[in-house]
């Protein structure tokens, strides 16, 4: 019975979880014209409690497509532009002398923007390495220090930081280990033409979409616990393994154009990507447990921003997304058992 | 290899390839079976049930609800499917070759084993016996002494066919053995001979011919084309075998032996062929079974025949052997 009644509550989480997503979707399609694909990624990466990276041009909706996010779910939103200037207080926050009712002063914490359930870093490659490295701290152990005291952030907790791949003069690029924080890359591509006309239907009209907010924070918790129970065979774990090591250039799984163009493939934080969104997406699906196809279509999101490139790919301007997709061809399902 | 080989030892190399292909299909049976992960999953990829059964099959004994969902989920989907389905018979395109081979090569044995009854070789048109046959010295065909006079218990049904293209030799020979009755069985004859089966005549005495199996007759379609020369060795000798049932049974009327002192009067019936009458051959039994029986040896040491048949002509050698007679007497 008691089993019984486990069942029926992890049947009913499920359920909340699938209609919390369908929700987000809806929502995000009233505002965010096209791109499911993108959508579902981000949303996948957000219920896995991991950091995006989005990456596109100026003016296709990346803060915009965050931000109803954050407003569908009624959560706690931050912003933060990053320019040079930026400095890792302005992030986290500092202590401040403050006065106390009692007439008394002393230092007191001014928690920063980061202390959002989800963070927009804007621009992210415009702040220097070490604000970059402010967010770090906190995008990898979710919590930050600040003199000596560390200050735990609340979950839900996301940070999705925007790139301008096109102007890239005053910026600093994110180093590897950076990039490696983040989940997903997600890519956010040009509209075509009738959803730019649907864009424009949107924005330039007298009616503005209208957001619902539902769920919330605790809602949000649970169903990113209940992903991490989904199952996942021994033989679409080892796919996703496999699919790991074959971007490294001296592995037997290597492809030709991996030997050819990278230096480092993705490290076995991708693997636990790819892995978890795949239980989340198995969810969504109405299943308990993570299937091959799960693991290969969160793969490139998972892998491309992982790749690191020799002298020979930086010449030729090869796209890591392709090699992944190669990568993706080239390995087939394991058979050994 | 077949023509020569006993059939106690084809019956043994039979068996012995039946157990060897027995074991050899067990042997790949075994090695070839997949384990249950791999027919989970490939049930999954036929039925795209997206690596259901292979995670329910993992966590099967998981007690966690979630894996007993995966499992409930897995069972379910299970539900609708039939077995001939997800894993269709597919008969492979070599089987075809396989039946090909098989029919052949059964129809080569079969064919093989017409001419081949326990080592002793058949003629389509002569009894067995080591082509020794009352039934050649019928004139007639007559069922009396065709029907039953092939010593060969294979060849004892067809005997009445084979008597009418025998040649006639003698008339008085087909009922030669007339009151010979069970006396009628020669000496020489093999055990097995059809002497007793053989069908009465119309007094109801058995045919002597038919009691007279082991006597040689000279005809030439006796001959088996295996061991001519032997068995010619021991056509020479059918006046011996006579000779060894005269004076002592009826029983001479096949294979050209005369019937003297029978009861049925065919006594001085004229041989056919010109041969010599009995008395008038030069009758040294001993040099003359002798010099046959070396003959028969040499032709037995020199010619490739049969281990049967070499079996039976060493039976026959010693049966008609004046000496053996005496010992069994």
């Amino acid at each position: 019975m008691l089993q019984e009644s486990g069942t029926e509550a992890i049947e009913a989480d499920a359920a909340a979880f699938r209609e919390c997503f369908n929700h987000l979707r809806t929502e995000i399609g009233r505002v965010f014209v096209g791109q499911p694909a993108l959508v579902e990624h981000l949303l996948l990466c957000f219920f896995c409690q991991g950091h995006a990276l989005l990456e596109g041009a100026p003016g296709l909706g990346k803060t915009l497509l965050v931000r109803t996010l954050s407003d569908a779910l009624d959560l706690r939103f931050a912003r933060v532009q990053c320019t040079p200037d930026l400095m890792p207080a302005d992030i986290t926050g500092t202590n401040i002398l403050a006065e106390t009712p009692d007439g008394h002063r002393q230092f007191s914490f001014h928690r920063g923007p980061i202390f959002a359930n989800i963070v927009l870093a804007d621009e992210i490659n415009r702040a220097t390495p070490r604000t970059q490295s402010a967010f770090l701290e906190a995008m990898q152990e979710r919590h930050v220090t600040v003199f000596g005291v560390g200050h735990a952030i609340d979950e839900p907790f996301c940070v999705f930081a925007t790139e301008n791949p096109i102007e890239m003069e005053g910026t600093y690029p994110l180093p590897e280990a950076q990039l490696d924080r983040f989940f997903f890359k997600l890519t956010v591509r040009i509209p075509g033409l009738d959803e730019m006309a649907e864009i424009m239907a949107r924005t330039t009209g007298d009616v503005q979409p209208h957001v619902t907010p539902r769920f919330g924070a605790a809602a949000v918790r649970r169903m990113s616990s209940l992903i991490k129970r989904v199952r996942i065979a021994d033989e679409t774990m080892r796919l996703a393994l496999r699919l790991v090591r074959a971007t490294h250039p001296d592995t037997e799984e290597a492809t030709p154009a991996v030997k050819k163009y990278v230096r480092y493939g993705a490290s076995p934080r991708a693997a636990q990507a790819i892995i978890l969104a795949s239980k989340a997406r198995a969810l969504v699906a109405g299943r308990f447990h993570a299937s091959a196809d799960d693991v290969r279509s969160v793969a490139v999101p998972a892998l491309h921003h992982r790749l690191i490139l020799n002298f020979q790919g930086e010449m030729d301007q090869v796209v890591p997304s392709t090699i992944v997709h190669g990568v993706l061809a080239a390995v087939a399902p394991d058979s050994s058992r | 290899l077949f023509v020569s080989m006993t059939p106690a030892i084809a019956v043994r190399l039979t068996i012995l390839a039946a157990c060897l292909a027995a074991a050899a299909v067990v042997i790949v049976a075994i090695v070839r079976t997949p384990s249950p992960r791999r027919i989970a999953a490939v049930a999954d990829a036929r039925l795209r049930l997206e690596d259901c059964l292979v995670t329910a099959l993992q966590y099967a004994d998981d007690p966690d609800a979630v894996s007993r969902l995966v499992v409930r989920d897995a069972t379910s989907r299970l539900a609708g499917g039939s077995p001939a389905h997800v894993f269709p018979f597919r008969v492979p395109a070599w089987i075809g070759w396989v039946a090909v081979v098989t029919i052949t090569a059964s129809a080569i044995l079969t064919l093989t084993g017409r001419n081949t009854s326990f080592g002793v070789p058949r003629r389509p048109a002569a009894s067995s016996g080591a082509g020794v046959t009352a039934a050649a010295a019928v004139p007639n065909g007559s069922v009396q002494a065709g029907d039953a006079a092939s010593s060969g218990p294979t060849s004892r049904n067809r005997a009445s066919s084979h008597a009418g293209p025998a040649p006639a030799r003698d008339p008085g020979n087909t009922q030669g053995a007339d009151g010979a009755g069970d006396r009628g069985k020669a000496p020489g004859a093999r055990p097995d001979t059809s002497a007793s089966r053989a069908p009465r005549s119309e007094d109801g005495r058995r045919s002597a011919a038919a009691a007279a199996p082991a006597a040689v007759t000279p005809a030439a379609d006796v001959v088996t084309p295996l061991a001519p020369r032997a068995l010619s060795a021991s056509n020479d000798l059918g006046s011996a075998g006579g000779v060894a049932s005269r004076g002592q049974t009826a029983a001479s009327g096949a294979g050209g032996v005369s019937s003297r002192g029978t009861a049925s009067g065919s006594e001085g019936t004229p041989r056919t062929g010109g041969e010599p009458p009995r008395d008038a051959r030069p009758d040294t039994h001993d040099a003359r079974y002798a010099a046959a029986r070396a003959r028969a040896e040499a032709a037995l040491g020199g010619e490739r025949i049969p281990p049967g048949l070499r079996a039976y002509l060493t039976a026959y050698f010693t049966a008609i052997n004046r000496d053996s007679r005496r010992t069994e007497r």
